[in-house]
């Protein structure tokens, strides 16, 4: 017990490096710590609620098994967020070569936002009582495209640098600041009856 | 006490009256000619509908003007709006920084810009750490596990162990070959 407070109160790095000389605990530890973020990343990023659960166990199994060749114990948070965006793109690749079921009593998915958000748009006062502000966001954010979503999310909810950003998408840092300035006009004209 | 005012008083008055910078008294008196006389009543309607029709035009000239200053034909304002996301991300250079901040003085158009963008970083930071929170699963132990078999099985540690394992029973067969033989 007294053991588990230490890790509990350990800074990153440390957590990093012990894990790298294979101390299971201070893995441990990191996962626990880690999870809750990468989860959160993944439902953002990923349209298909159902695949949020299998990218994040995927992106953890990554990081405990690729954690030995980490270099820099320092860069660890944006390698982290390299292996979420591979898994991201991957699952992109992997979608676009399904075949697009059309169906009119299929709701799941993309289409349902796309009919709400007009809907509380002309019901200020149901909005003010009843929608989740949550729910529109994280829906005006999928509705990006996937280039500026995952820039805006790499940013805000990552916090990485615009460099970091571009290196872990493969592009350069002008681009970047012009994906999440777009990025961040769409969402502001998406959410401009509720921000 | 009450005072009948003229008309030609009340003329005189009426653009203060409308204005409504007549003191209380002379107010109530301007007010009751006003109530009995149609005439001056005319004039004082026309005249608050040309103040109100001025007022109207100044507005929109205003409005206009303001327009022109910052709109998007502006490359003041253009620049403003292409940097203002890297702006509050931090990522501008010092002098881009100081023009934003300018520009941010001396407009408060662009003043609203900022902060509606400010907000809308606000919610997005509020909306991700709800989904953290309601993350619930933990993921930790599966990992390990995973991680463990597949170590055991492949890993190079077990290898070493093995081999250990294999010197340590040669060695004994060895020494309990040496005793025997001695014996």
């Amino acid at each position: 017990m007294q053991m588990k407070l230490v890790y509990k109160k350990m800074p990153l790095e440390e957590l990093v490096i012990l894990s790298q000389k294979s101390d299971y605990k201070a893995l441990e530890e990191l996962i626990k710590r880690e999870q809750k973020n990468v989860f959160a990343t993944f439902a953002y990023l990923s349209k298909k609620r159902e695949n949020v659960a299998d990218l994040t166990q995927e992106a953890l199994m990554r990081m405990a098994r690729g954690l030995a060749n980490l270099k820099n114990p320092k860069t660890f948070k944006s390698w982290l967020n390299q292996i979420v965006t591979n898994l991201f793109y991957d699952e992109l690749r992997k979608s676009t070569r399904k075949p697009v079921i059309l169906s009119t009593d299929d709701d799941q998915g993309e289409k349902t936002y796309h009919t709400q958000i007009p809907d509380y748009r002309h019901k200020p006062m149901e909005k003010a009582m009843s929608v989740e502000l949550d729910k529109l966001i994280k829906d005006e954010i999928l509705s990006l495209p996937e280039h500026f979503r995952i820039a805006i999310i790499l940013r805000e909810l990552q916090g990485l640098t615009y460099e970091e950003i571009a290196a872990a998408t493969q592009t350069n840092v002008g681009t970047v600041k012009s994906r999440i300035a777009r990025a961040r006009y769409k969402l502001q004209d998406g959410l401009k009856h509720y921000v | 006490m009450t005072v009948n005012l003229t008309c030609n008083q009340v003329g005189a008055l009426l653009s203060f009256y409308l204005d409504d910078r007549l003191n209380e008294q002379l107010k109530q008196f301007v007010k009751a000619h006003l109530d009995v006389c149609p005439a001056c009543r005319a004039k004082f309607e026309a005249l608050k509908s040309m103040v109100s029709n001025l007022k109207e035009v100044h507005e929109k000239i205003s409005e206009i003007k303001q327009e022109e200053e910052f709109s998007s034909a502006s490359p003041q304002y253009n620049e403003f709006k292409t940097n203002l996301s890297a702006y509050i991300d931090n990522e501008l250079t010092d002098e881009e920084n100081i023009k934003i901040k300018k520009y941010v003085i001396s407009n408060p158009k662009a003043r609203k810009e900022l902060e509606s963008m400010y907000n809308l970083k606000k919610s997005l930071h509020n909306s991700f750490e709800k989904a953290k929170h309601e993350a619930k699963e933990d993921y930790s132990r599966y990992i390990l596990k995973r991680i463990d078999i597949q170590e055991e099985v492949y890993g190079p540690d077990s290898f070493a162990k093995v081999v250990a394992i294999f010197a340590f029973v040669f060695a004994i067969f060895t020494i309990g070959a040496l005793v025997i033989f001695w014996m």
